[in-house]
């Protein structure tokens, strides 16, 4: 189980860091935090997946996405 | 392609190095986890050991933490108000390279000649502020959870915080008030965030005058049981700084264009 999600979080992260359209990977960041929310909780340290899920997949991606809406959606080539 | 390739390079690497060190057949030291396993509880007052780490054996370290959010924020702040008063736009910062101006802010922005944009919408439909206005003091009551219940289970002031922030924001995007509405919660907000770090800065006090030092149990007793009540005071303090710290500057950023 471990090992699934920490090679899922490998492909979701080079997903995020190629993805041309930024929304869709600020999605997949959050999409990471809460895998890894999900892989904490597993090794039995919830108060960091409490943390993780809080501000990884929560605040951060709305700062993220604000930033986004105040510049471009399309990375620059 | 080929300015990717050194960035993989990197992590590559850095994966390898690692991998020797996870692998690697020394011990994890054991004696802090021992001693705290055996003595937090009864020495701090809280069940979960994670709080009496952080609120009882690192209390100082905590309160650097609160301070860090507290420039966070007003850093924010601060730049949200240079860039509402003008200087972003054409003569700024940041304007000629946009070809399509949209970047501008405050007055700028509505005269704005973007189409379908209505100022502080533009990601969202009716659908989102119904469902998230109605979740919002769910979200709400669970950070107050998290936050009051961090001696004994998971979570604590800081998360307990960030969780009611998110509930903040849920209910900045569920309201459909005017602008003017928006302001005044902001200046709610930074008025509650003020008065709960003083409060805290007030809570690490009495310690020095029982003569158990800063950020000490100023009961100066042995019973755990008031070790907790001072570990949900500062839970409590710090979570209510926090949720309002975090709010204000993602409400702020939120509505930029609103205001």
């Amino acid at each position: 189980m471990i090992e699934i999600l920490l090679v899922t979080l490998i492909l979701i992260s080079i997903f995020s860091f190629f993805a041309r359209d930024l929304l869709a990977g600020t999605v997949a960041l959050s999409i990471f935090s809460l895998i890894s929310a999900l892989l904490f909780y597993l090794l039995a340290a919830p108060d960091v997946a409490i943390t993780e899920a809080a501000v990884g997949a929560g605040i951060s991606t709305i700062i993220l996405i604000w930033a986004i809406r105040e510049t471009r959606r399309e990375d620059e080539q | 392609m080929r300015q990717h390739l050194t960035p993989i390079l990197m992590a590559a690497l850095l994966g390898i190095a690692l991998f020797a060190l996870i692998i690697g057949q020394t011990p994890w030291p054991l004696q802090a986890r021992d001693y705290l396993q055996s003595f937090a509880p009864s020495e701090s007052g809280a069940t979960n050991i994670v709080s009496a780490i952080y609120l009882g054996y690192r209390a100082f370290d905590t309160l650097g933490e609160t301070l860090v959010l507290v420039a966070a924020v007003l850093g924010t702040a601060l730049v949200m108000k240079i860039s509402h008063t003008g200087l972003e736009g054409p003569d700024g910062f940041d304007g000629p390279e946009d070809p399509e101006g949209r970047t501008e802010s405050g007055p700028a922005a509505s005269r704005s000649t973007r189409p379908t944009r209505i100022p502080g919408r533009t990601l969202r439909t009716r659908l989102i502020p119904t469902i998230v206005g109605k979740l919002a003091p769910v979200v709400l009551l669970y950070g107050f959870y998290v936050m009051f219940y961090g001696h004994l289970s998971p979570g604590g002031g800081f998360q307990g915080g960030v969780i009611l922030a998110s509930g903040i924001i849920f209910l900045g995007i569920g309201s459909t008030s005017d602008p003017a509405g928006e302001i005044a919660r902001f200046a709610a907000l930074s008025k509650i965030e003020a008065v709960a770090f003083t409060l805290l800065i007030g809570a690490c006090l009495p310690g020095m005058s029982a003569g158990t030092g800063f950020l000490g149990n100023p009961a100066g007793t042995t019973d755990p049981e008031v070790f907790r009540i001072y570990i949900v005071i500062l839970n409590t303090l710090i979570g209510i700084k926090v949720g309002a710290g975090i709010g204000l500057m993602c409400l702020e950023l939120m509505g930029k264009d609103a205001s």
